[in-house]
């Protein structure tokens, strides 16, 4: 029983990361068609983040607020300076943004320095749930995350702006010709997801090494997570980083983590092979 | 070349402000190819080890500056050519060739992780050229112009694995980064712990970029070792650290931290309590040491930490401008023939490399840090350690 709720949280840890951070994948794979190499430096923006709002003594809740407004700025800009002038040209944008991966990469190297930076958790300790204990930390991660995207879910079904999004994902020619605005839509979205990713990364600074780098590890997963759990929908991100984040935990603890990552990165691939629009495709009736 | 500098003559090209910037400060003048010997020198300047990296650096700077200062080696002043591998097996591999087959250096120094370490030398044996390696080394590896100045882990973990099973505990669980020094490490601590009646109850190796070690601390829960030995390192170990405190695991840990790492890297006080073994720490009182710690922080900042992979460099290159100044010679066979018979008065304490497998004698401490979790205390020193190794025999 113990195991399996400590597995169980590990589990949730990982999979609340990935999803925060495979959302605004999913939105640009998804509603723009557009492969985004520099996601993960949105991560490593919003962990810088915080790491500079601590060097000038401010708390690490103001870092996580401060967070999300850097991505979203990140991502506005890249939006508007590179992306909607390659809209119709998804291999050139494949290379920009990796160049701009690179460029944002050597940016923060060049700001704050080599190595790693020092963030200091906002709590410490573990918290008694009975059964088992468990990072406190972690638990507010796992909170934060889940009402994040629950929040997303809302925006998405129960607003306007959510149905024009979902319109021009199941079909960009039809939205535009009623009328929704899809330019706009583009910039709004991206900008939005880099916040999510932003905030994803203020959310792992304390647990994780902060380094220009970072967002590459996070990438590659979540690649994975949308193409497994089919790009465009919230319930297929949740579906895929479930399946990655979930089997990762539970391998991790049974056998080398090594070969873990191996066999969960295989089994992503013969999914792939057997679903190749993931489990959740654009316009069924979950998406 | 009696012109006074002016912003006019200083555009006028690089290499006359070269030459009179030189005159202006009282430079012997420009000194001729000749009059110079090269160190190549491979350092992880990015990447996984990029941490530690820059320190290694600033130990060779250091000690390249205290010998420009006398005489040079055998009156060549020494000029260092530095070239960052990334941590990459590629880019020590270029690397390795650009230093020796383009800029043509003396002697090849620097990597620090088994990967840059093994790349490099898959070049310089075969070129056989001089390739000083500063870091701990799982061993294994072995040629006439390979030397190591850091320990073998027969030189730190037998005279520990005793202190460990009656001061820490009889069980142990490791946890790694999956790389051959970890693995290496784990194979020498479980036969040396299995002498002296402890055991190793686990260990599991983590890939490089790991961003959760949930499961291991699980892992630890279930098994209840009396400690915990981890070797995972570089960025990793600062993910794993904060985790493992924010996991409130009551065991001791044995951690390849030290003073620069714990620093530059980690949040205050994550480290301390750790114990480490080390060849080296900033708290060794000798004047050899006070003299390096107080050269190191006039030269690059008085907050500066060093460590035990930055000394192992400084020692290198030290011992090997002796052995050429005793050899009179920068041939690498000359420098090789003289390389046994010379020591080197280390911060660590007196230093020599081994004839029969050109691995250094090192000191071996255990040190424990500081309740700052910066600095280490030592707990307990070995002394001197030869190394003795199955592998090589020169």
């Amino acid at each position: 029983m113990e195991v399996a709720a400590t597995t169980l949280l590990n589990a949730l840890t990982l999979i609340s990361i990935l999803a925060l951070v495979g959302l605004g994948l999913t939105i640009s794979f998804g509603l723009m068609n557009v492969t985004n190499l520099a996601h993960g430096e949105f991560v490593a923006i919003g962990a810088f983040s915080v790491y500079y709002i601590q060097s000038l003594g401010g708390s690490f809740w103001l870092g996580l607020m401060v967070a999300p407004l850097a991505g979203a700025a990140a991502g506005f800009i890249l939006e508007w300076l590179i992306l909607r002038h390659l809209y119709d040209r998804p291999v050139g944008a494949i290379l920009a943004t990796w160049g701009i991966s690179l460029i944002l990469q050597q940016s923060l190297e060049l700001i704050f320095g080599l190595g790693a930076k020092p963030v200091v958790p906002p709590v410490d300790g573990v918290s008694d749930l009975g059964l088992i204990t468990y990072p406190t930390y972690r638990l507010i991660l796992i909170s934060i995350a889940a009402t994040t995207l629950l929040a997303v879910l809302l925006l998405l079904r129960r607003t306007g702006f959510g149905l024009d999004i979902r319109t021009v994902i199941q079909n960009r020619e039809m939205a535009e010709a009623v009328g929704i605005n899809t330019r706009r839509a583009f910039a709004v979205a991206f900008a939005f997801g880099a916040a999510v990713a932003g905030l994803a990364g203020a959310l792992v600074s304390p647990l994780a090494t902060v380094l220009p780098q970072m967002g590459v590890n996070y990438l590659a997963n979540s690649f994975f997570v949308v193409i497994v759990g089919g790009a465009g929908s919230i319930t297929g991100l949740l579906a895929g980083s479930s399946f990655v984040g979930g089997f990762t935990s539970i391998l991790n603890y049974q056998i080398s983590p090594s070969l873990a990552q191996a066999l969960v990165l295989t089994a992503a691939i013969v999914l792939v092979r057997l679903r190749p629009n993931g489990f959740v495709p654009v316009g069924s009736r979950f998406s | 070349m009696k012109k006074e500098i002016t912003r006019r003559n200083v555009l006028k090209s690089a290499g006359a402000l070269a030459t009179m910037a030189g005159a202006g400060i009282g430079m012997p003048g420009i000194l001729r190819a000749a009059d110079t010997m090269k160190i190549g020198l491979s350092i992880p300047i990015t990447g996984l080890q990029a941490i530690l990296g820059e320190t290694l650096l600033n130990c060779y700077r250091l000690a390249a500056d205290e010998l420009n200062a006398k005489n040079g080696i055998a009156g060549r002043q020494i000029e260092l050519v530095v070239e960052d591998n990334q941590t990459t097996t590629k880019g020590a591999i270029d690397k390795a060739r650009k230093l020796i087959g383009q800029d043509k250096v003396d002697v090849v120094m620097g990597t620090i992780i088994s990967l840059e370490r093994s790349a490099t030398l898959s070049v310089t044996s075969r070129a056989k050229k001089l390739f000083f390696y500063p870091t701990n080394f799982e061993g294994g590896e072995c040629s006439p112009y390979f030397v190591a100045t850091g320990p073998i882990p027969m030189q730190q973990v037998d005279p520990m694995a005793p202190w460990i099973t009656e001061t820490l505990g009889k069980t142990v669980y490791i946890m790694g980064s999956d790389y051959a020094w970890p693995r290496k490490m784990t194979e020498a601590i479980s036969a040396s712990l299995e002498k002296n009646g402890g055991k190793v109850v686990g260990a599991d190796f983590y890939p490089f970029g790991t961003q959760d070690f949930g499961p291991a601390f699980q892992r630890i829960n279930g098994e209840k070792p009396d400690v915990v030995w981890s070797m995972v390192v570089g960025n990793d170990a600062v993910t794993q650290m904060k985790q493992y405190r924010s996991f409130e695991i009551q065991q001791p840990l044995i951690a390849p931290l030290d003073e620069v790492f714990n620093k530059d890297a980690l949040p205050p006080g994550v480290a301390a309590g750790t114990y480490a073994p080390q060849p080296y720490w900033m708290s060794i009182d000798n004047p050899a040491n006070k003299a390096f710690i107080s050269g190191f922080r006039e030269r690059f900042g008085q907050d500066k930490m060093v460590n035990g992979i930055g000394e192992g460099g400084y020692n290198g290159l030290h011992l090997y401008a002796l052995a050429a100044e005793k050899a009179g010679s920068f041939e690498d066979d000359a420098v090789l023939a003289a390389l046994p018979s010379v020591e080197f008065d280390a911060p660590q304490g007196l230093v020599r490399i081994e004839a029969s497998n050109n691995h250094c004698v090192v000191n071996s401490f255990v040190g424990q840090a500081a309740q700052d979790g910066i600095g280490y205390d030592v707990a307990k020193a070995f002394g001197t350690i030869k190394p003795v190794t199955e592998y090589c025999k020169l």
